[in-house]
């Protein structure tokens, strides 16, 4: 049986400067980003000047200074999660924004121990490890590729075992452009908003299918 | 506290009153990513936010978030996520009665663009004034997993931007368009 | 679909559709080309006329002379960017009512990523961002041509055993008054503070649209484009019966305006401007409200002439859903559903340029000949 997603979800992270306590769910729903009772009912874990983080029906805030992330499991929410990044960036089109990720995640179910070890095999060869360590096991792969287009940057994936299921495997595709390296450029904003507008279904099919194309690794070893 | 319990908290998102001084909280998530330092603690399926990530990295970090580090075969379930069966990017083109007509281009599944005549009761009251031609929202069909069980739910939305400004509206002087065509 | 190249001295015209419009390839001789409109073959992302030359091992960088654009909104350009940057060689042409301070405004509002997903304004966004690109890079295509009355696009030579034929490719609309009221259009299309964001909807009238007249050897093309027929003499196909210039001689083969539209028959077309039972071609349009054609217009093509194709069947057809759980959602919540644009079919005629011999129409896909009943 092929390798079954449990779960998925996407995330998309800015590396920038940002004033975390901004970012409080009655000001995306001031300005539209969210329904009002979205933000009514949002779970706030906490708003301070160096950290926000909340959550609603279908999406996780998550901003420290340096760092913005919002994310979602819910796939009828991917498009207004990408949305949802576009018009914060049309807010704050003056805040710098140097690096932004686009990531999809995925729980695969393996369905099998033998499959599952196969996996690990097949990634990590234990052959080189067995004479090092007792019992080596896999925990953690992380293989970077560069970009297939224009934009600088590149792929990371991350495999590691599932922290969700038995027997799962974990996938994260991130997809990582480099907006600007000059610390005076203010354009970082207007790149990242161009990239999610038009290279969004892009993003969202190669992460889909470098997943799936790993997690199928352990058949038929 | 013990990083049992800090990785508890951090985990499980418990609710806090708004606001609250987050003294307590970034103390405790801090004493967890030193101590997840320290250790080394990226064991299998744990990555905690910041600990172990790379300076300026974009990858995520919302889903694989889990107690692996101190109990590798234990799972943890979801609250609820969502998969969707059918997912369409819909534009609206015309309005009459109680429907409303629009086009429906696949993202998920059935992949021909469909045309489809909506009642506008299926759309959630206050998105409603969204309801003009050229308006564009998302309908997935798809089966909503929660712990208490499956059911079947389908999401329609519309698209939510910022509302166009008098400062981008303002008729300052337009792109010099002569530019791009021959003299 | 024939994966042969037109000969050297072979002309052909090639309509493909629908596909939200229609896209149109001349071979004018000699491996040149020229494209009109863009439109993408359902679940395809890559505009239908050029799939079909990189099918028949056409360089595309090179040999696509010209690229008309005859509309601005969404149904006819869909994938022109990507037209116009693979057709490294191709000069382009718009309509001359785009060289407007309001469609300026429209583009910087709704062009270059402020508005997720894609759009007819976003299309010609794009088309300007390589035109920026070319004339960084001091490539010698970095300018549109536009598109008036009377006005000559594109001129060439071909000649066979001795004797030159002349090709030539004329616009002749929009009007001047087309272009003053579709000023007034793209205004009212500029937002209002305090709205909601949304996609710029088609305009209702095609006046701007550009109609060409394609002149190869004595072999003449009316490519329709959407113009309609109005009630101002100084817009519409009035005035081009009326005053255009370029119009020598009766062309063979009219691309049929506006989908078949009762709103785009003008019974002095067929009088003045198209030679005796002529090849009429068309592609049908289905979104919304509009059905195009309807029957009552299949029969008029029918009786008009006798050498009438269209590319696929008209009408929408009920969609009936493969999953069980959407269907059962989707019916509780629609009053109907159809599928839009269900066939997809190219219709293509190749004539010997210096005489018209083995001049034949071959029919693709869904392509079927319109016949009287």
């Amino acid at each position: 049986m092929p390798p079954q997603i449990q779960v998925q979800g996407v995330s998309i992270v800015l590396i920038g400067s940002f004033n975390p306590a901004i970012f409080q769910p009655s000001w995306f729903a001031l300005h539209n980003l969210l329904r009002s009772e979205e933000a009514d009912a949002a779970t706030i874990d906490i708003i301070h000047p160096d950290v926000a983080h909340f959550k609603t029906e279908w999406l996780e805030v998550n901003i420290v200074r340096d760092r913005f992330q919002i994310s979602t499991v819910q796939e009828s929410y991917y498009e207004a999660l990408r949305d949802l990044a576009v018009g914060i960036l049309m807010l704050l089109s003056h805040t710098p924004v140097k690096v932004m990720g686009i990531n999809r995640d995925f729980h695969f179910d393996l369905a099998s121990e033998e499959t599952w070890h196969a996996l690990g095999h097949r990634l990590v060869p234990k052959g080189d490890w067995n004479p090092l360590l007792k019992n080596p096991g896999m925990e953690a792969l992380v293989v970077k590729g560069i970009r297939p287009d224009a934009f600088e940057g590149y792929i990371r994936v991350t495999v590691q075992p599932s922290g969700r299921i038995k027997y799962g495997v974990f996938i994260e595709v991130n997809d990582h452009y480099v907006l600007t390296r000059d610390e005076k450029e203010v354009d970082g904003s207007d790149k990242a908003r161009l990239i999610l507008s038009e290279r969004w279904s892009e993003s969202m099919q190669r992460g889909s299918e470098i997943a799936q194309a790993i997690a199928k690794l352990g058949e038929n070893v | 506290m013990s990083i049992t319990q800090a990785s508890q908290l951090a985990s499980e998102n418990v609710t806090r009153d708004t606001n609250i001084t987050s003294s307590e909280t970034i103390q405790i998530d801090r004493k967890f990513q030193k101590e997840s330092l320290l250790t080394g603690a990226n064991a299998s399926g744990f990555n905690f936010t910041g600990a172990t990530k790379q300076i300026g990295s974009t990858e995520g970090t919302h889903l694989q978030l889990g107690e692996l580090a101190f109990s590798p075969r234990k799972t943890m379930p979801f609250r609820e996520y969502f998969k969707a069966i059918q997912k369409w990017e819909g534009k609206v083109i015309s309005l009459s009665g109680d429907t409303f007509k629009a086009t429906l281009s696949s993202l998920v599944g059935d992949k021909l663009d469909q045309e489809a005549e909506i009642y506008i009761e299926d759309v959630t009251p206050d998105e409603r004034p969204y309801i003009e031609p050229g308006a564009i929202f998302y309908w997935s069909i798809g089966y909503l997993e929660r712990p208490s069980g499956r059911r079947r739910e389908s999401v329609l939305r519309f698209q939510r931007l910022p509302e166009w400004t008098s400062g981008e509206v303002k008729k300052e002087a337009p792109k010099d368009l002569t530019i791009y065509f021959e003299k | 679909m024939s994966s042969n190249v037109p000969k050297d001295d072979e002309l052909e015209v090639s309509i493909f559709g629908p596909g939200y419009g229609e896209a149109i390839a001349l071979h004018t001789g000699f491996g040149k080309w020229i494209l009109v409109d863009s439109c993408l073959q359902p679940t395809l992302t890559k505009p239908a006329h050029l799939q079909y030359l990189e099918d028949l091992k056409v360089d595309i960088a090179s040999a696509v002379k010209l690229i008309v654009v005859t509309h601005w909104h969404d149904d006819h350009i869909q994938g022109m960017s990507t037209l116009v940057r693979e057709c490294k060689s191709a000069e382009i042409v718009v309509s001359g009512a785009l060289r407007s301070e309001h469609f300026s405004e429209l583009l910087r509002l709704y062009g270059k990523g402020t508005f997720p997903g894609s759009s007819g304004v976003t299309e010609f966004s794009n088309v300007f961002r390589i035109l920026d690109e070319r004339k960084a890079k001091g490539t010698r295509i970095n300018v549109a041509k536009l598109a008036v009355p009377d006005k000559l696009l594109y001129k060439d030579q071909v000649r066979l055993n001795g004797t030159e034929y002349q090709v030539e490719i004329h616009s002749l609309s929009p009007s001047d008054s087309a272009i003053i009221s579709a000023q007034l259009d793209f205004q009212q299309r500029i937002p209002e503070p305090g709205t909601h964001r949304k996609r710029i909807v088609s305009p209702s009238t095609n006046n701007t649209s550009v109609v060409l007249w394609a002149t190869i050897g004595d072999f003449r093309i009316l490519l329709g484009s959407d113009l309609e027929k109005t009630n101002d003499p100084k817009t519409g196909w009035k005035v081009i019966i009326n005053e255009c210039k370029a119009i020598q001689g009766k062309a063979s083969v009219y691309k049929v305006a506006h989908h078949g539209a009762y709103s785009s028959h003008d019974p002095d077309i067929w009088r003045e401007l198209l030679s005796d039972r002529p090849i009429a071609v068309l592609s049908p349009y289905m979104v919304g409200d509009n059905c195009l054609p309807v029957e009552k217009d299949l029969k008029r093509l029918a009786d008009l002439t006798p050498n009438a194709y269209i590319t696929a069947v008209p009408g929408k057809k009920r969609f009936r859903i493969s999953d069980r759980v959407v269907r059962d959602m989707v019916e509780s919540a629609t009053k109907s559903i159809s599928s839009v644009n269900t066939g997809w079919g190219q219709i293509r005629l190749r004539r010997n340029i210096k005489d018209g011999a083995d001049g034949r129409i071959e029919l693709f896909g869904d392509a079927y000949q319109i016949v009287a009943n």
